[in-house]
């Protein structure tokens, strides 16, 4: 995987700074026309980021450019590997923007972690993973897990290791005042009031909930296989396409030491006294 | 877990075999009997004789055509290469319709042969 060498370098944009950034094993190249942003870039770089001003030989994975195009002070593009993922007239928005892409190649290029597009939680030791995409309803979910007094691991990304376990990705929570509305709010952990804290240490999942919101609909989920659950861990990874190998032993590994289970829900409630019953019952 | 000269990594899980193809990056799950075809067709053993170790396998009525449908559903996603499928009026069935034209009871669909995948794909969104 090399990033593509594109448009904005034929239209020789002088760079003002570039700044090189690992995480997870991924490189990552940041740079931009106006050094003034690069501070604000770094402030919205994703967990686990490091920053050095040269890599270590190797090519990076991708190559994110703002470039500002002199149209006012705020308007300006995002490219990745020379292709444009944005334009934005905010700044604000330029940086949401640039977060969200840049957690995403991060997550796809990283070597040492498996990304699985995951809320996940703690219990007494143990995880819950909560596969989904977007407006699937994770963080709400775990938004009501923590409530109940679960351990806050992550609203956005399971981060696997090849033993199996789920290590802490705990950005504040992103949540969304009305479901289906893109419009998101970051929410710490600890303002939600549960007394399960933050996670810090990898933790055997043993509970997998492939749930998805739908209004009015009564949890009554089924268990799936452990190939089935297999296929639903790869359905949501993001390192299945550059890691592809890793992501199968690591899912596959995964799904064989835990009861997977699927279906509609209606509200949280249930879904999480449901669940908190079963693993108290050592189920 | 094992791999083949192809690179094709397999993996047993209870009753189920997950097959993973590194270079169309996609991964399988055949259930019992579908395994069960998969690790059984070498060239030499005939639908017939399939059939009825299969039945013997699941505790089902030895056929031919679960056999063969399984044989087309493992060519479909790329398993398995067929030379002499013979083409019949069964080819196309899906398993609620097999299952109908066997006269099997409906708790025997679990029985049918069955295959799912996933295919990772560059494209992928963040919430």
């Amino acid at each position: 995987m090399r990033p593509r060498e594109g448009p904005e370098t034929s239209l020789r944009r002088p760079w003002q700074v570039r700044q090189w950034v690992t995480a997870y094993g991924a490189r990552v190249v940041l740079r931009t026309n106006r050094a003034a942003v690069m501070p604000l870039l770094r402030s919205r770089l994703p967990l686990g980021s490091e920053l050095s001003f040269q890599g270590d030989g190797g090519a990076p994975d991708h190559v994110y450019s703002i470039v500002f195009t002199g149209n006012g002070d705020q308007e300006a593009a995002l490219l990745r590997d020379g292709r444009r993922v944005a334009f934005c007239r905010s700044q604000a928005s330029l940086l949401d923007i640039f977060a969200s892409q840049l957690a995403l190649g991060v997550a796809r290029a990283a070597r040492e972690r498996v990304f699985l597009h995951c809320g996940v939680v703690g219990w007494r030791g143990q995880a819950i993973l909560i596969p989904g995409r977007t407006c699937y309803g994770k963080t709400t979910l775990v938004a009501r897990f923590l409530e109940a007094g679960a351990t806050y691991y992550s609203d956005e990304f399971a981060l696997l290791d090849s033993a199996g376990h789920v290590h802490p990705y705990a950005r504040p929570l992103q949540i969304r005042r009305q479901h289906g509305n893109l419009l998101q709010t970051p929410v710490s952990a600890e303002a939600l009031g549960g007394a399960g804290g933050i996670g810090r240490d990898a933790i055997q999942p043993v509970l997998m909930l492939a749930c998805r919101y739908r209004d009015r609909a009564s949890w009554r989920p089924t268990q799936i296989t452990p190939g089935a659950a297999t296929l639903e861990l790869l359905r949501h990874s993001l390192s299945a396409y550059w890691s592809p190998e890793a992501a199968f032993h690591a899912a596959s590994l995964t799904a064989s030491r835990l009861s997977a289970w699927r279906g509609w829900r209606g509200e949280a409630q249930p879904v999480v006294e449901w669940a908190l019953r079963r693993l108290d019952a050592g189920r | 877990m094992r791999r083949d000269s192809s690179g094709i990594v397999q993996k047993e899980m209870a009753d189920e075999l997950l097959i993973f193809d590194p270079i169309r990056k996609q991964a399988f799950c055949l259930n019992r009997s579908a395994a069960f075809v998969w690790k059984n067709s070498d060239g030499q053993t005939s639908v017939d004789q399939l059939a009825c170790r299969l039945g013997e396998e699941t505790g089902t009525p030895a056929d031919t055509r679960v056999v063969e449908f399984a044989l087309r559903e493992l060519e479909k996603d790329g398993l398995m290469e067929c030379v002499d499928l013979p083409a019949d009026e069964n080819a196309g069935l899906d398993r609620r319709k097999l299952l109908r034209k066997l006269g099997w009871a409906a708790a025997l669909l679990v029985a049918l042969p069955m295959i799912t995948t996933v295919k990772a794909s560059a494209k992928t969104t963040t919430s």
